[in-house]
């Protein structure tokens, strides 16, 4: 399978943000880890991007995942987890500890 | 730009890649040509380039001599060096940097570049630059390890060379160079005159802000519409390299513990980067006061076919 790097010919597709944030952070010529992206995430200030990542994190792991072209994730992430779900999951954990998924009633207030 | 010089025979080794330890051998001496009998629905294998019109072999023509001469290395981000600083810099260096020896004998201008570079903190110079054998470049893709790591018994466990604490190396599904050092040099003095380069290295660093997105432009713009052919790199075989990754994985951690691997054996495919780009990616600087050019590398360009959403 040839890489798919959609959210760069389109930043308007569907999780574009999403994809462009975890190649950025989490490739593995990124010359970064998960503890930059997790700095960015729990940066003191809030930013309209950081909710954004959230918000297209929990769509993906809510029932949208089959948006997401086929191998994008993988190419954005080169992760070695076998699937983009286990993926996902575990960078979940390691951002949001045990965030749950469905946003707690005050982020949708701070959303609206 | 034009034809820059004649590449150097793929099997040639360079300086520092002496000390290849038995099983490195004998894992590049077999995995290429097992893809190929394995995987026949694999991406093709690079076509024999014995019959295409090779670059003449001469010094570099005087346009690319002028950009070579023209690199600011300020403008990336990175420190002065001037001709003579680059030389001393090279000798006193290279016996702990052996990728600085494949420009011992180099123009002042193309040691100059490898100067600059390797006083960031960047890696393409080490990870993506011709001082690696082929083998090397398989081994990164097949075993993980790291061209970086100077001691073989940690490279041969997977440690990373560059990152503190002996932590593990990780390589993408693909591992790719640019084979020629006046190649990989005149393509980064352009690469940072490229608008799109320009306006990441430039972008003014913001706490809690993001890092510059990669960039990407094609191999033909920076290093002539041969330029793929200065360009190597090889590929996880598999039809799903998601699955491919995860394999990889398990097979060496079997193996390394010394019990029957549960999956196949890693495989690889050479690729051809015709119509290809190199890839740019961006950091924080050493000094933290901005960005710089944390890698440059071949890289295949998407298949159109892929873009298919899963059903």
């Amino acid at each position: 399978m040839n890489p798919n790097h959609y959210w760069r010919r389109d930043r308007d597709a569907p999780f574009a943000f999403f994809l462009e944030i975890v190649d950025t952070y989490l490739h593995p010529e990124s010359g970064m880890t998960v503890d930059d992206l997790a700095e960015w995430v729990h940066y003191p200030e809030p930013r309209d991007e950081v909710a954004r990542f959230k918000d297209e994190f929990r769509r993906l792991l809510s029932g949208e995942l089959d948006q997401l072209p086929k191998g994008a994730l993988g190419t954005a992430a080169e992760y070695e987890d076998g699937s983009d779900e286990a993926f996902l999951w575990r960078l979940w954990h390691e951002l949001y500890g045990d965030d749950p998924v469905t946003p707690t009633p005050a982020e949708t207030r701070d959303r609206g | 730009m034009g034809e820059l010089r004649q590449l150097r025979p793929p099997s040639e080794f360079r300086p520092g890649d002496q000390g290849s330890t038995a099983a490195e051998r004998s894992v590049s001496d077999h995995s290429v040509v097992r893809a190929h009998a394995d995987a026949p629905d694999a991406p093709g294998p690079a076509p024999d380039r014995s019959s295409d019109p090779v670059p003449s072999p001469q010094a570099e023509p005087d346009h690319v001599r002028e950009e070579l001469s023209r690199f600011d290395p300020r403008r990336c981000g990175l420190p002065e060096v001037s001709k003579g600083d680059a030389a001393r810099y090279v000798e006193a260096n290279r016996g702990d940097r052996p990728w600085l020896n494949v420009v011992r004998h180099a123009p002042e201008d193309v040691r100059r570049v490898f100067a600059a570079i390797d006083q960031g903190g960047g890696h393409a110079q080490i990870r993506h630059e011709g001082w690696l054998s082929p083998e090397k470049s398989q081994l990164r893709v097949l075993g993980l390890q790291d061209p970086a790591q100077l001691d073989p018994a940690k490279r041969s466990d997977g440690i990373d060379g560059l990152l503190p604490g002996d932590k593990p190396h990780y390589c993408a599904t693909e591992s790719s160079a640019i084979r020629d050092p006046t190649a990989f040099a005149a393509g980064f003095a352009r690469g940072v005159e490229h608008p799109d380069v320009r306006s990441a290295i430039e972008t003014p660093r913001v706490p809690g802000q993001q890092p510059p997105r990669p960039v990407v432009v094609p191999i033909a713009d920076l290093l002539g519409p041969d330029g793929h052919r200065y360009c190597e790199g090889y590929r996880l075989v598999g039809d799903d390299a998601d699955i491919a990754r995860r394999d990889r994985r398990t097979w060496l951690r079997e193996t390394g513990a010394g019990e029957l691997p549960s999956v196949p054996p890693p495989l690889i495919v050479p690729l051809d980067f015709r119509g290809g780009d190199i890839e740019f990616r961006f950091k924080v600087n050493k000094a933290g006061s901005g960005y710089e050019i944390a890698t440059m590398f071949p890289a295949l360009r998407d298949s159109r076919r892929d873009d298919q959403v899963t059903e």
